[in-house]
């Protein structure tokens, strides 16, 4: 899978400052097609309306967490192949573990840097 | 010393009624503030990666820096969150404590910071941002 700088993007964080970061560290590796969600349930909404080349997003959101955003999207058979990384506070071995195996492409423990976003981003897509 | 003596001596209608929930105000206040000047260096230094690189071409390295450092926060306003949270149940359990028959708060004697404050009128800053704009202190120096 090749990484395409016009594919729709969607970061997902209850954090406003952190989806400021994330978009003008992503604006810099080249990719400009940015959406954003304030929430797991805002996202699901927005993935199911049209399709992302990824989504990015924070575990720690309420109700609807990260996680369970991650586990909705594999589990709908027309998101479920949206490749999707964590990024997130959460820094435990069970946190990643469980990601990895709900689905997560990838895993970022806060705070990161723009060489580790598209450090992961090229394990999904290729050096870019 | 009884029971009651030393439940007193807690001062749950004041720690519960009065100190925590300004303690909790300070937290919001203080997560709001950093929300504030986080939000202008970002503006900042999304302004220096939209502007065309001049000079010794590593002015953008230093603007992603500091997007990078800006991270911090999202950090820090996670731990204010989980203080506040604590502070908010040991408030309703205080509470609860206080609302029991016959507890009355002990006579606390003043601390030195609470005299100093008192007899110099100060506390810091204030929640919602200064109680006087500069300009009305300008004004009353003309």
């Amino acid at each position: 899978m090749a990484a395409d700088a016009s594919m729709p993007i969607l970061v997902v964080d209850d954090y406003k400052t952190t989806i400021r970061i994330v978009h003008s560290l992503l604006r810099q590796l080249g990719f400009e097609n940015l959406d954003e969600a304030a929430s797991g349930e805002e996202a699901l909404g927005k993935l199911k309306r049209k399709p992302y080349g990824l989504v990015i997003s924070d575990w720690n959101m309420e109700p609807m967490t990260g996680y369970d955003l991650l586990r909705s999207v594999r589990g709908d058979a027309a998101l479920s192949r949206t490749p999707f990384i964590m990024i997130t506070a959460e820094s435990k071995t069970e946190n990643v573990v469980a990601a990895k195996q709900a689905g997560a492409n990838n895993y970022i423990v806060k705070p990161f840097n723009a060489e580790t976003l598209k450090q992961k981003m090229s394990t999904i897509f290729g050096e870019f | 010393m009884e029971l009651r003596a030393v439940v007193s001596g807690l001062a749950p209608r004041r720690m519960g009624g009065e100190r925590l929930p300004a303690a909790r105000a300070e937290l919001v206040a203080m997560r709001r503030e950093a929300d504030d000047g986080v939000s202008r260096i970002l503006t900042s230094a999304e302004a220096i990666l939209a502007a065309p690189e001049t000079g010794p071409g590593d002015t953008h390295n230093h603007a992603i820096a500091i997007l990078e450092a800006c991270g911090f926060h999202d950090l820090v306003g996670q731990r204010l969150s989980k203080i506040a949270d604590i502070l908010g149940t040991l408030e309703a359990r205080l509470n609860r404590v206080a609302g029991c028959a016959g507890i009355v708060d002990a006579e606390e004697a003043e601390t030195a910071s609470e005299r100093l404050y008192r007899e110099q009128t100060i506390n810091g800053p204030a929640l919602n941002g200064p109680d006087v704009l500069q300009s009305e202190i300008d004004l009353l120096f003309r």
